[in-house]
């Protein structure tokens, strides 16, 4: 995809991300980096950020910013994880009220290193954040916890609004695109386990196009999702980080993803945000608001 | 006074071999440039982005032509906010 006489031609006229001017940027990075936060905002290099920034919203990105998992599409650093930041509750709970946040997306990296795979860690910080701010909402996008039925019980039992896991590509291409720990139907299970814990509470997932996935894979996937009782789904398009990272195969034009938010209204009972930009947590506030989460 | 324009801190891609390219500039040399219009395209592996002119004045001196490469450090342009 990366033509070097000049990159720009290897994508499409809409794949244009505005970079804010400088007084609209906020300091919201300089504030996290400064209480020692990470984001998936920078750590997966969304080129959504600075948008993002400007409007004074962040993901926070816990347990570390090394991933035990090898996804192929990924920009997360991977490796062996750090140790856990026992101050980070604390530091997102700070963070949550500079920031005024009023709906509060928390991520993880995934954590095959823990026994609960930091699901003990992640409950914790929504109880923390669901005492304070009890009126805030809190969605949490965790990994697939190995499908531990106590790990995802624990993150349910804290009583996150949300709980998201992205699955990030149809069936076929899962083995080529996810960590070979992961696994489509094992996705499924979660995010149908979590729904079953808890009929209140709101699932999501997420998965990328562009990857060579086929017209009819979409729409299974999306009937996979709603089968298991998903109530929203983004589809955005996969753009290839740096050249570590799987390339393109095709760009899906803003059309197509239109198509696929009209199907899924019209024969389904979930929400799909698509688009070229969509990221599983990009206006996620505004999305859940107009859900009724 | 010259304004030296450069990427934005938070712009910066955190990985040292993301490469930034100048896609194409906007304005030409000694073309007026009004504050907020779309100054210039540049490219990442991973998508186009547009910079905005950060300040009015003329656009007096272009460092990084269209198709160079330059470090996230690089000022890219002079603008020229002197109004006579």
């Amino acid at each position: 995809m990366n033509c070097e006489t000049n990159k720009k031609s290897s994508f499409p006229s809409w794949i244009r991300f505005r970079i804010p001017e400088s007084d609209e940027l906020s300091n919201v990075h300089l504030f996290l980096d400064n209480m020692g936060i990470s984001t998936v905002c920078r750590s997966a290099l969304c080129p959504n950020r600075l948008e993002c920034w400007s409007h004074k919203t962040a993901t926070f990105l816990l347990l570390g910013e090394v991933c035990s998992r090898k996804c192929a599409f990924c920009a997360i650093k991977k490796g062996i994880p750090t140790p856990i930041d026992l101050q980070e509750k604390d530091k997102i709970i700070k963070a949550v009220e500079v920031m005024e946040l009023q709906y509060i997306v928390l991520t993880m990296v995934t954590r095959d290193d823990l026994p609960d795979g930091g699901a003990g860690h992640i409950a914790e910080i929504v109880l923390e954040l669901k005492h304070k701010f009890p009126e805030r909402k809190v969605e949490v996008l965790v990994s697939d916890l190995q499908g531990n039925i106590i790990s995802i019980k624990t993150i349910i039992n804290s009583k996150p609004d949300v709980f998201s896991h992205n699955i990030e590509t149809v069936q076929r291409l899962c083995p080529k695109i996810r960590d070979s720990k992961y696994s489509y139907s094992l996705s499924l299970e979660v995010l149908g386990k979590a729904k079953e814990l808890s009929s209140k509470i709101k699932t999501k997932s997420g998965f990328m196009l562009g990857l060579g996935e086929t017209n009819d894979e979409v729409l299974q996937t999306l009937k996979d999702l709603n089968n298991i009782g998903c109530s929203i789904v983004t589809i955005g398009q996969y753009l290839q980080p740096t050249k570590k990272q799987v390339p393109v195969v095709r760009f899906v034009t803003p059309d197509e993803f239109n198509f696929y938010t009209h199907w899924a209204e019209e024969n389904l009972s979930l929400k799909v945000i698509a688009g070229p930009e969509v990221r599983s947590s990009y206006h996620a506030d505004f999305w859940c608001k107009e859900n009724e989460v | 006074m010259e304004y030296f324009v450069r990427i934005p801190d938070e712009a910066k891609p955190d990985e040292a071999d993301v490469k930034i390219q100048v896609s194409q500039w906007l304005y030409k040399l000694n073309d007026m440039v009004q504050k907020g219009t779309d100054l210039v395209e540049i490219c990442t592996d991973k998508a186009v982005y547009v910079v905005s002119v950060p300040v009015s004045g003329v656009l007096s001196k272009i460092f990084i032509e269209d198709g160079q490469y330059f470090s996230p450090d690089d000022s890219i342009c002079i603008i020229d906010t002197t109004t006579d």
